[in-house]
């Protein structure tokens, strides 16, 4: 099934333009997987993208920039390394940017509750992690202090009276509070990236500095 | 690929570099030979690893320049250099013609000309474009250096029903840029290749190629409302969140969205009304 909540185009324009933090960009990256439609607007700002590059100004290079370039094609390209894949949590389907990235070790925070940080190059305090909650299971109501963008990308869960689905996307912002709640009958594993960090209420407060969110 | 064969006899001018391809027998040894000062002037042309190329002379940058015109495949330097000597030969700036020529012409032939052309286009451009999004000037150059190497390497990728030349050279130059920014941040990091490899599942675009949907982007970006380009250009062009921009221009960052959603829906209605 194809998901029914989508980035906003100013996150597809970020992602397109290299702007978007690392973070968000690898939940923007789980739902073009499963998005047409997004990978058809990415590629409409990526054009954008090339049509202003087209029209730039030239800035002036080196006197020697060509000769330089020219000398170094004849070069042999150095083998890349990879980095390690990622191992793959319990059934969790990860995304193929997810995959190329290390996830570190499961924190067990409650019955059925994992929070595993995903290697991430973001600047600041961006937080990336997958999150694991159970079917039946609430997560506390909490407000943000900074946007957090949250992609399915396994199960699903209920938030506001809409249902979001594997590949299903979510932004909120500074002051948004909600009571997301798992629903059906399997366990929901979501990428979750936010900045600023969560103001916890109740339950929340008291597994907070285990979940390092 | 007729317009590559074309282009694999041009001698090209850059600065103060000259380029042709030159394609010696296959059992011809390597060749290294140089004329040095052949006319007692500061200036170098020779061959190496099948490019004839010309360096420093006053009289090729003073504006005798080198044109498009075609040398046969069995030029040599010295017969090239000859050419140039006695005026039969004109340069001029070479930055015309469709780019994604130029890396087919890579991806096909290995034609140092075509890079050089493709070179001297977007090098520059690649430059300024890093330069506004804040990047120092030396890591700009190097970053407009690695963005044309990884053209010259990974040409074969280039697929030119899915994008023009400068939408996949502007999507290298993204990625790079995000790599260089991760190093910086995170020096020990081992850093991937940037994602080149094209998306197997949308199917490009069967009637217009990528350069066609570039050039009525391009027109269809003029006739945007200043308002919405302002906020496309941004989005662009500096490297900042949405709400440092909207703080930028004293606007809601609602307002902000809802223009660049204006924008986009406007692109696209642009865009498909041509098919």
């Amino acid at each position: 099934m194809n998901p029914r909540h989508h980035p906003s185009e100013v996150v597809l324009a970020g992602y397109a333009s290299g702007a978007l933090a690392d973070g968000p960009s690898l939940a923007v990256s789980a739902h073009l997987d499963r998005c047409a439609a997004c990978r058809d607007g990415v590629r409409l700002f990526e054009q954008v993208g090339g049509a202003l590059l087209a029209d730039a100004p030239q800035a002036a290079m080196e006197p020697d920039a060509m000769a330089k370039a020219l000398a170094r094609i004849e070069r042999p390209a150095l083998p890349v390394r990879g980095s390690t894949p990622a191992p793959r949590h319990a059934g969790a389907v990860l995304s193929s940017a997810l995959a190329r990235r290390q996830v570190g070790a499961r924190r067990w925070v409650g019955p059925g509750i994992w929070v595993a940080p995903v290697q991430s190059k973001s600047p600041g305090d961006w937080r990336t992690y997958l999150l694991r909650v159970p079917r039946g299971v609430a997560v506390p109501h909490h407000g943000h202090n900074g946007p957090e963008f949250t992609v399915v990308l396994r199960g699903q869960f209920v938030d506001d009276g809409a249902r979001y689905g594997p590949g299903d996307f979510s932004e909120t912002g500074a002051g948004f509070e909600h009571h997301p709640a798992v629903d059906g009958d399997e366990a929901c594993i979501c990428l979750i990236s936010g900045s600023g960090g969560v103001k916890a209420a109740g339950l929340l407060r008291l597994i907070q500095p285990l979940i390092g969110v | 690929m007729c317009g590559a064969m074309a282009l694999a006899k041009r001698l090209l001018l850059y600065g103060r570099v000259a380029v042709m391809d030159h394609r010696p027998p296959d059992d011809a040894p390597p060749q290294a030979d140089l004329l040095d000062d052949p006319m007692g002037k500061t200036s170098r042309i020779g061959s190496m690893n099948g490019v004839i190329y010309a360096i420093g002379n006053g009289e090729l940058e003073a504006g005798q320049p080198l044109s498009s015109r075609l040398f046969a495949s069995d030029a040599t330097p010295k017969s090239v250099w000859a050419s140039c000597m006695t005026g039969a030969v004109e340069f001029q700036p070479p930055d015309d013609g469709d780019p994604s020529d130029w890396i087919l012409a890579i991806a096909n032939d290995r034609s140092r000309a075509a890079f050089a052309l493709a070179f001297a286009r977007f090098a520059p451009r690649v430059k300024s474009y890093l330069l506004k999004l804040g990047c120092k000037n030396e890591l700009a150059e190097e970053l407009a250096q690695e963005t044309l190497l990884t053209v010259w390497r990974k040409a074969s990728y280039f697929d030119p029903a899915r994008a023009s030349a400068s939408t996949w050279i502007f999507t290298i130059a993204r990625n790079l840029r995000i790599d260089a920014l991760r190093r910086e941040r995170h020096p020990d990091d081992l850093i991937n290749e940037p994602a080149l490899l094209p998306e197997p599942e949308t199917p490009p675009d069967e009637t217009l190629s990528g350069s066609e949907r570039e050039e009525r982007l391009r027109r269809a970006l003029k006739t945007l409302p200043e308002q919405q380009a302002e906020v496309v250009r941004l989005s662009f062009f500096h490297d900042k969140a949405h709400a440092e921009i909207s703080a930028d221009l004293g606007l809601p960052l609602g307002t902000v969205k809802s223009r660049l959603r204006l924008a986009m829906v406007r692109l696209r209605a642009q865009l498909e009304d041509l098919l």
